[in-house]
């Protein structure tokens, strides 16, 4: 110690201008480059030799205390590794901090979908009329109310008068119909069948047209004042009446009018008979009789039914899922289900049959063609390319695990083996291998079914073990732990320096105005200093993460604002630091020296001044690197600080330590990391240490 | 004395308002659709009363956040003086009513933490002074440093992984046990000291450090002193000279700074309390913040400044009354 301390003495006078000192100083290192090539240490000295005592310029004193010091050294060798690792390590490291990774994996996936068809499509037979748009769209509903009656047919009447019957052929199958209609007359009894205002333009029959002639006549019969009397005209009579200004013109008595042909001699009475009935029958042929106005009835005949259409909640399952079936397979196949059972389509003839309860489609080779299912069996994808025995697999389950409330919910069924690589897995013979796999049916809503099911999948390596790739494993986003190491060490040591080069920045300056001018500047200046002291800091910067949270900030603009929050937070110490030291400088002889002579005050401050309190500045700014790490990573644990997709210490160790669970399970990412800041903090606070008693020798006393 | 009390305490309500007036200009800063989404969102919750459009009538009669930050403040600061602080938007109580409810659960931890800090703190600073340079010396100095480099969030990690996780001794969160409501007062108050356990340990590990280095360096100081070499010169034994002589003076700093935190206890621990979920202010406040309830965050922060300037009188206040040297100027 007492070696040191002359050297420091010598420190001191030289600084101080002291000339003697000087010229020693110089002699000493004149003579230190004279002996420089002689062994030191093995010259005898003597009392009087001015060399007795080694002198050292202050630096090298410095670096030479620092150096003995053990702590400062193991402090300085972390910070070098740490330097190493943040920075160069990414270099040399193959992995980027956001690259994921991915692997090959089984997991739960939605293999396919199950949809119960409910509503029905609509296959319309070839050759058949038109039907309107305001039927056809209602003809679930017209389904809905048949089977909520129970009933076999449903007449439906459309709006333009056409009658239509839907006809239940079975479960699933309905056909729409509608009759051929042929009129064969009109029967008139006391009808009136036309009527006018007196002019032939608003001359009107009511429903059967007599033709012109009759309109002319009625015209002039009114014209010449023949009202309310009976008049014949081509072998009828007629009437006509006035009821104020309208002319009505009534047959009397009763009168057939065929449009055609007459079906025969009694076919009139057998008419007059029916009136109130509606309908009736003549030499084996339906008759309809409608009412079409006052005393008018049309007589019509009741054809053949002609199918339109045929509806059907059938979904057609194809073996071969690569052929689309045609329409005219589809259609045919539907009518036949409930018929005859075969059919033809395309030119091929096919039979449909029954197995276990479920209805099947052979060609006429017996090789099926499809299946009839009512669930629509799709990849979740919504491709149709399931196999048939799947789809029939799967419905079967549903409809199992309907029947026991849920208690059986999963089925079995081979699907094509994918090895750990995620590729297909083949025999020799080139032939897939399939593997038995189970499903579990889950119930999104009434009618609807998700196939799930273990499979191997290319997804995200997430929290993968420490591996040969990854050294430290990879986190939950599947990025290597290792790199996310280097790139948060670059991060937090970049703030931490930024940070602290901010406030000595902000610090010196207002420190050295307020110590060097002092009065109301110092005053004024300490206040603001006092002012900052008290606005706590962790709570603001939890604000700030609060808010930028809430705008959505982008990270590296939000790693900005935050460091130029702790810089702005964090100078009133180093201010205080420096006034202190001026305002004690500033009272020593040298800076009086300074002033007599004149020189400026800006060289005063920057070339004398802040020299002299650079030794306790460097002691706080590699204290507070460490601290600024510290807030750093606080406050990214909290995630509040730097966000994701950036890497740093603090939200590597929030994102694996929120349950018992993980905190166990990861403790080889959070540790390591933990120790990471634990070490570099210390690293400076060592440095610190060993640069502040190297600095001055006496406080370590 | 007297003078020099009430300049100093003048001086802190002048610094109080300028520390009030940079905080409220930071929460005014929040996006500008901030109080409105709140007003949304006060008026949304069950059991509100008002509409939205009331409800922002209202926070912007009582916080003034449509007169600019100036006359905001100003309103701001009239209700306060009148003690004020309105009702917190995260707890749906009065800020103050909410304060009183977890201010003690802090204060009690913060005392313990306090006391365990005193207890091995200041012991091992001494004995580190009096064996400068030994090993002693070194593992204390290096473990102060350790303590003070690490980060609270590590620590608690480290500890729930220690005595929550692997011994099961405590539990990881909370401050009640699953069976709390069945234990009688005796055993609730046992329950919620075992769930202090590893907040106030986090707390004490991380604080040590500093007042260690402190003891120590005053220590050295005073060993090093001339009535020191006097008191060992005349003979007198080593424990004599430790315990009356050296100690005594090393307490006279110790109680300068000790006597400056003890505003600190009612600051609470903010990471801490958040990591262990002990719902004391730091806890309170911490929710407070990042959800945005003004209230309640600007009660919290004028608290923690008055909390500052107060430890700072106090310390400037023991600094006179401990050493009569200084009372002189």
């Amino acid at each position: 110690m007492r070696k040191s301390d002359e050297n420091m003495d010598r420190k001191r006078n030289t600084s101080k201008g002291n000339t003697l000192f000087q010229a020693l100083k110089e002699k000493a290192s004149k003579d230190a480059i004279d002996h420089s090539g002689e062994k030191a240490g093995d010259e005898p000295l003597a009392l009087d030799d001015t060399q007795r005592t080694k002198i050292l310029s202050p630096g090298r004193l410095v670096v030479k205390r620092f150096f003995r010091n053990k702590l400062a050294l193991v402090g300085l060798c972390l910070l070098i590794f740490m330097f190493v690792f943040a920075f160069l390590g990414p270099i040399f490291y193959p992995y980027y901090q956001t690259q994921i990774f991915y692997k090959f994996d089984s997991l739960l996936i939605d293999y396919a979908s199950a949809t119960e068809k409910s509503d029905y499509t609509l296959y319309p037979l070839p050759g058949a009329p038109d039907i309107t748009f305001n039927v056809l769209n209602r003809f679930n509903s017209y389904i809905t109310d048949m089977k909520a009656a129970g009933a076999d047919e449903y007449a439906v009447t459309a709006q333009d008068g056409i009658e239509y019957t839907i006809r239940k052929h079975g479960e699933g199958v309905y056909e729409f119909f509608t009759h051929d209609m042929n009129p064969v007359g009109t029967y008139f009894i006391d009808a009136e069948i036309a009527s006018t205002d007196g002019t032939l333009s608003s001359f009107t029959y009511s429903s059967e047209d007599f033709g012109e002639d009759f309109k002319a006549y009625v015209g002039e019969m009114i014209a010449s004042g023949i009202i309310g009397e009976a008049f014949e005209y081509d072998g009828s009579e007629y009437e006509i009446t006035r009821v104020r200004m309208r002319y009505t013109v009534t047959l009397l008595g009763t009168a057939m009018k065929y449009s055609d042909r007459a079906p025969g001699g009694d076919f009139r009475s057998a008419v007059e008979n029916n009136l109130d009935a509606g309908e009736f029958e003549y030499e084996g042929k339906a008759y309809e009789i409608k009412g079409a106005g006052k005393g008018i009835y049309n007589i019509i005949e009741q054809g053949e039914d002609i199918g339109i259409l045929i509806a059907s909640s059938f979904v057609f399952n194809s073996y071969d899922t690569s052929v689309t079936l045609s329409e005219e397979f589809r259609t045919n196949a539907v009518a036949a289900i409930y018929e005859s059972g075969t059919f033809t389509a395309d030119g091929n003839s096919y039979e449909i049959y029954e197995q276990n309860g479920d209805l099947f489609i052979a060609d006429s080779l017996g090789n099926d063609v499809a299946a009839l299912g009512s669930y629509a069996i799709r990849r979740y994808s919504g491709q149709d390319t399931l196999p048939v025995g799947f789809k029939d697999t799967a419905q079967d389950a549903i409809e199992m695990m309907l029947a026991t409330n849920g208690q059986i919910d999963t089925f079995i069924y081979p699907v094509q083996m994918i090895n750990a690589d995620g590729e297909f897995v083949f025999d020799e013979l080139g032939d897939p291998v399939f593997e038995d796999t189970e499903f579990k049916i889950a119930t999104r809503v009434t009618g609807e079914y998700v196939l799930r099911c273990e499979q191997i999948t290319y997804l995200m390596d997430m929290y993968a073990p420490p591996s040969e790739q990854n050294w430290f494993g990879t986190d939950g986003d599947g990025m290597d732990i290792l790199a996310r190491m280097m790139y948060g060490g670059r991060i937090s040591l970049m703030v931490g320096f930024i940070v602290v080069f901010l406030e000595i920045i902000i610090g010196v300056i207002i420190g050295g105005v307020s110590g060097f001018f002092g009065k109301w500047v110092d005053t004024l200046l300490m206040r603001v200093v006092d002012i900052f002291y008290c606005i706590p800091g962790y709570p603001i910067l939890i604000i700030m993460g609060a808010m930028f949270d809430k705008l959505k900030m982008d990270p590296y603009q939000r790693l900005m604002w935050m460091m130029v929050a702790l810089g702005i937070l964090g100078w009133a110490p180093i201010a205080r630091l420096v006034r202190g030291q001026i305002l004690s400088l500033r009272e020593q002889e040298f800076m009086h020296a300074q002033e007599a002579t004149g020189t400026k005050v800006r060289k005063r401050i920057f070339r004398h001044l802040i020299p002299n309190v650079t030794p306790q500045l460097i002691v706080t700014a590699t204290m507070g690197v460490g601290s600024v790490i510290i807030y750093e990573s606080t406050l990214s644990f909290l995630g509040l600080g730097v966000r994701h997709p950036l890497a740093t210490w603090g939200t590597m160790i929030n994102s694996v330590t929120g349950s018992s669970e993980a905190i166990i399970r990861f403790t080889y990412i959070w540790v390591p990391v933990g120790f990471l800041i634990c070490l570099t903090v210390i690293a400076f606070n060592f440095v610190g240490d060993g640069l502040r008693d190297a600095f001055d020798p006496k406080m370590k006393r | 004395m007297i003078e020099f009390l009430s300049k100093r305490i003048l001086m802190g309500i002048v610094i109080l308002f300028f520390v009030m007036l940079v905080v409220y200009a930071v929460m005014y800063s929040l996006p500008m659709s901030y109080v409105e989404r709140m007003a949304y969102d006060l008026s949304a919750r069950p059991g509100s009363l008002k509409s939205s459009a009331e409800w922002l009538a209202e926070l912007n009669a009582k916080y003034g956040f449509d007169q600019g930050i100036l006359g905001g403040y100003f309103i701001w600061l009239g209700s306060a003086f009148k003690g004020d602080f309105g009702e917190s938007w995260q707890w749906t109580v009065d800020v103050t009513a909410k304060f009183k409810e977890v201010i003690w659960y802090s204060f009690a931890l913060t005392a313990t933490v306090f006391i365990f800090e005193i207890i091995i703190a200041v012991p091992l600073g001494i004995t580190a002074a009096r064996k400068q340079y030994s090993t002693t010396d070194y593992s204390i100095t290096v473990i102060a440093l350790i303590g003070i480099s690490l980060p609270t969030f590590f620590t608690a990690t480290l500890l729930k992984l220690i005595f929550a996780v692997h011994l099961g001794w405590f539990d990881m969160f909370g401050m009640q046990g699953r069976n709390y409501l069945l234990l009688d007062d005796f055993g609730k108050f046992m329950d919620l000291c075992a769930h202090m356990v590893l907040p106030a340990m986090t707390l004490t590990i991380v604080s040590i450090g500093p007042l260690m280095r402190y003891t120590r360096t005053n220590m050295l100081e005073v060993l090093n002193s001339d009535y020191i070499r006097t008191a060992r010169a005349k003979g007198l034994s080593e424990r004599k000279v430790i315990n009356h002589h050296a100690f005594r003076n090393t307490l006279l700093p110790l109680i300068t700074i000790l006597g400056g935190t003890l505003p600190a206890l009612f600051s609470g621990a903010l990471i801490t309390e958040t990591i262990f979920a002990i719902r004391g202010i730091g806890y309170t406040s911490f929710y407070s913040m990042i959800n945005g309830d003004i209230p309640f965050t600007m009660f919290y922060l004028m608290f923690i400044a008055m909390l500052t300037l107060l430890a700072n009188l106090i310390a400037d206040v023991l600094y006179a009354v401990v050493d009569p040297r200084v009372r002189v100027n």
